[in-house]
């Protein structure tokens, strides 16, 4: 997964699909006994998650609280699910595809809302209370960044942030979200290119 | 800004951790109900859809319904009542004709058979005088009648 060039910040903070640091295999024993209702074994596999979780729906909301309720949301899905979970080896797979789906119903529920309620320039839900990494945001450069990602439309989102920010390879993210490699290829691509836009006037300024 | 420096910026952005209560939390919620499936998307249009077309047809039975229920009006009932009169009327009238032309019908005129006829003769069937000669042996029929200028034969 995360190929020779990946950097430091991701060697060591993601946890990509095929990484050592997750097994699959202990995944698997670990969701066997989650089906039999073992709550340990459940726990466990949040804590093995649950800061990839975090920092992903940070990243896809840009809001840390939104992000932690929606964590909270995607495990307790998945514990409902365990039943029926068919060991494939994806278990992270489909951890993430669960927390996307939360983040897409989410969008869909407030466009829902702003449309009835023709309040059209209530776009900006990330919340104005700083989260725990408020500190480290006081780089402007990052600030603007993390914003500029957060409004990118969902579909081009998911596969930006799980390529450069998870360190997801290509196929492992087309199986994620249940499309052609080419598509995520080209999302990836115009992802980038719609936060350059963004970004310019930014960048100018401070490249000047 | 080139590919390098957008990964870059990307790269900067500090990571969101869990809290330390997060896993706590979670299982904390493990035994609250299951919230209902939400009902997507296109069974609610379908919904909205059937309960549109069913407004759509039981709307005008409904108007119709609610305007029989209501009964007639006054100036219906006045228009209607006279109608009625009208139509006894009508019927008085037809009655009492028909007992004049029975009135002036004759007797004799019972048992005649019109058979048809042109500008020259018209042809009757007397069935008193058919029964009359029956009882006598052989049918005879002879014309009743004759235009002028046409004697017996």
């Amino acid at each position: 997964m995360a190929g020779g060039a990946r950097t430091e910040h991701l060697t060591e903070t993601a946890l990509p699909l095929s990484a050592g640091a997750v097994s699959p295999d202990a995944d698997a024993a670990l969701m066997a006994r989650v089906k039999q209702g073992d709550r340990e074994a459940f726990g466990t596999l949040v804590d093995r998650y649950k800061d990839q979780i975090v920092n992903y729906l940070a990243r896809l909301t840009g809001s840390t609280d939104r992000a932690h309720d929606l964590a909270q949301e995607t495990f307790l899905r998945l514990y409902r699910t365990a039943g029926r979970y068919e060991e494939r080896g994806q278990l992270a797979a489909l951890i993430y595809r669960i927390a996307t789906n939360l983040v897409r119903s989410e969008e869909r529920r407030a466009r829902r809302v702003r449309f009835f309620s023709f309040d059209f320039n209530s776009h900006d839900r990330r919340d104005a209370r700083p989260g725990p990494q408020a500190g480290l945001l006081r780089d402007e450069a990052t600030e603007r960044v993390s914003e500029a990602l957060a409004a990118l439309p969902l579909p081009f989102r998911v596969p930006l942030v799980l390529h450069e920010i998870e360190g997801w390879s290509v196929p492992e993210i087309a199986a994620s979200i249940e499309v052609p490699e080419g598509t995520v290829k080209s999302r990836i691509s115009r992802a980038k290119d719609k936060l350059r836009e963004t970004l310019a006037p930014y960048w100018q300024g401070v490249s000047r | 800004m080139n590919d390098r420096q957008l990964q870059d910026l990307l790269r900067r952005i500090p990571r969101d951790d869990a809290r330390e209560d997060f896993r706590k939390r979670v299982l904390e919620r493990l035994d609250e109900p299951a919230p209902a499936p939400a009902v997507p998307v296109w069974a609610r249009a379908s919904l909205a859809a059937a309960a549109a077309l069913v407004m759509i047809v039981l709307a005008p039975w409904g108007i119709s319904f609610w305007n029989d229920s209501r009964g007639p009006s006054p100036h219906d009932r006045e228009r209607d009542r006279t109608a009625l009169a009208a139509l006894r009327a009508e019927r008085d009238s037809l009655e009492r004709e028909l007992r004049e032309i029975a009135a002036l019908a004759s007797p004799a005129d019972d048992g005649v058979i019109y058979l048809g006829g042109n500008d020259e003769v018209d042809l009757v069937f007397d069935l008193r005088s058919a029964a009359r000669l029956m009882g006598g042996g052989g049918a005879h029929v002879e014309p009743a009648s004759f235009s002028k200028g046409q004697g017996r034969p």
